[in-house]
């Protein structure tokens, strides 16, 4: 009988298990199940070129549709893993179909944060995680929509830098007093913060929504202290949590997200996790970490698929992150740590910046706006783990090239 | 139609088609193993590394910073080095000849 891998999940992770498992050479079954009903797609361009109207859905697509014909990946579309059998390498599907498999990868990623107040179900208070939402969310910007923005990360603020390029009017309501605390540095947060008040959005900083206010449809969104924002459309950023629905129950070991070791394997054999539902303990960082980006979701992919074929590979990539807001790239590479020292870096050239995270004599992490050069040498000095001094790095003068 | 001929990274040659205004780098993703092109065309994260055929070179513009900045710290960089996230594909590249970099 010929071995079959069923992977769950159709997003970025998902799809490089595939791609990688069949680049490995695997020439047996491979079935791929995704509750989404699109031709599997990259999410980051969503709250960008797709929101802008720059780009058609479709050049989201991580591969076309004959990719996966070509490559016998079968892709059960519209369709969702609703019951695991650790115990009997079974997998059942809404369609209540049972499938055994010999590996499994889960590749879940993560669900929305919803709001849970009055008016939060009104049809004009929308989310960004798929692309019908960024195609919903698109059609309702128009020129002088007044659009509310709940949190003020990284979806936030893509969002708020995507509407005022398509003329909407656009407060951002943020609960604590730094936008992308989760994931920027202060300096980070503050020069983006302002590149986004220059270019015309409101913040409302240190403030909770207590409700949404509006009969039938949304008319403004309403402060604990009581003040209210009038709104015709509210765009919902509050973060996201590891989907790990499929796996309550079913003996897999989970925390925050399911727990796997440095090849990706969870605590039950043959069964593996990449992406964003994957809680692994990185050998760069201190701690269990959730990862949500591309490319943790392709590099643990190509873990999975690799263990899946009896290599023995672990997962040592720095991570890095990026985001695009009006004509600033913030590139990120490592994980900051609350005891770490910032060392700022200034760029003339560009008007933009970088700030070091320094460990003792390490980098840990390195955040940079429109500075690609600091980012790279960055990456490498904490892969390389690198002894630093604090006064290159801040010299702009000195070509920290010479670091390498 | 644009043809491309595409060295992958065991040596192999292939012919992919694109279309003008195509970037590049989706055009070789597309391809059965090519280009990782992680951060989707947005010059961020260099790994849609490509060595032009040095006839080929010029009918390019040259790299902006940015590429510049990513691609001499890769440690397969090469003059002939590009990200083909940044080539837009024109009539006269029919039969453009490219060799995928080997992954960092």
């Amino acid at each position: 009988m010929s071995k079959r891998i069923m992977i769950v999940g159709t997003g970025q992770a998902g799809v490089q298990v595939a791609v990688s498992l069949r680049q490995g050479g695997f020439d047996e079954e491979i079935v791929m199940v995704g509750a989404e009903t699109h031709v599997p797609y990259q999410r980051p361009p969503l709250s960008k070129q797709v929101l802008k109207k720059e780009w058609a859905a479709e050049r989201c697509q991580l591969r076309h549709l004959e990719f996966y014909q070509d490559h016998d990946i079968e892709l059960l579309q519209g369709t969702r893993a609703t019951r695991l059998d650790t115990g009997g390498s079974n997998l059942e599907l809404d369609d209540g179909s049972v499938w055994h498999y010999d590996a499994l990868a889960l590749c879940t990623g993560s669900r929305l944060n919803r709001l849970n107040m009055d008016g939060g179900d009104l049809p004009e208070v929308r989310y960004l995680r798929t692309v019908d939402d960024a195609l919903d969310l698109s059609g309702r910007l128009q020129p002088d929509s007044r659009l509310v923005v709940i949190g003020g990360g990284y979806i936030g603020l893509e969002v708020a830098a995507a509407a005022r390029g398509l003329g909407a009017d656009v407060t951002v309501i943020e609960a604590l007093d730094q936008v992308m605390q989760r994931s920027a540095l202060p300096e980070i947060a503050a020069f983006l913060r302002r590149r986004h008040e220059d270019a015309g959005v409101s913040f409302v900083m240190g403030a909770r929504v207590s409700h949404i206010v509006g009969d039938g449809r949304v008319e403004a969104v309403e402060l604990e202290d009581g003040r209210q924002i009038p709104a015709d459309v509210v765009m919902v950023g509050v973060g996201v949590r590891p989907d790990l629905r499929l796996v309550e129950g079913s003996g897999v070991e989970t925390a925050r997200g399911v727990r796997v070791d440095g090849g990706c394997r969870t605590n039950v054999e043959n069964v593996f996790a990449a992406g964003d539902v994957a809680e692994s303990a990185h050998p760069l960082l201190d701690g269990w970490h959730v990862l949500e980006s591309v490319q943790n979701a392709v590099s643990q992919g190509k873990i999975v698929a690799a263990n899946m074929l009896g290599r023995d590979e672990t997962y040592s990539e720095v991570p890095w992150f990026w985001s695009e807001q009006y004509d600033s790239r913030l590139q990120m590479a490592g994980i900051p740590r609350t005891s770490d020292r910032h060392v700022f870096r200034a760029n003339p050239d560009t008007g933009g910046m970088s700030v070091f995270c320094v460990a003792g004599d390490y980098v840990s992490a390195v955040q940079c706006i429109d500075s690609p050069r600091d980012y790279m040498v960055g990456r490498q000095l904490i892969s390389n783990r690198t002894t630093v001094q604090d006064a290159p790095l801040a010299d702009h003068h000195f070509n920290l090239k010479e670091l390498l | 139609m644009i043809s491309i001929n595409v060295t992958d990274r065991e040596g192999q040659t292939h012919t992919v088609e694109g279309q003008p205004n195509d970037k590049l780098m989706e055009v070789l993703r597309e391809f059965d193993w090519g280009v990782a092109a992680i951060c989707g065309g947005m010059c961020s994260c260099a790994t849609c590394h490509i060595f032009v055929e040095d006839e080929w070179l010029e009918t390019f513009p040259q790299r902006e910073m940015d590429e510049e900045e990513l691609l001499e710290f890769l440690d397969h960089f090469k003059p002939n080095s590009r990200l083909s996230c940044q080539l837009e594909l024109r009539e006269k590249h029919d039969g453009l000849k490219v060799t995928l970099a080997p992954e960092e």
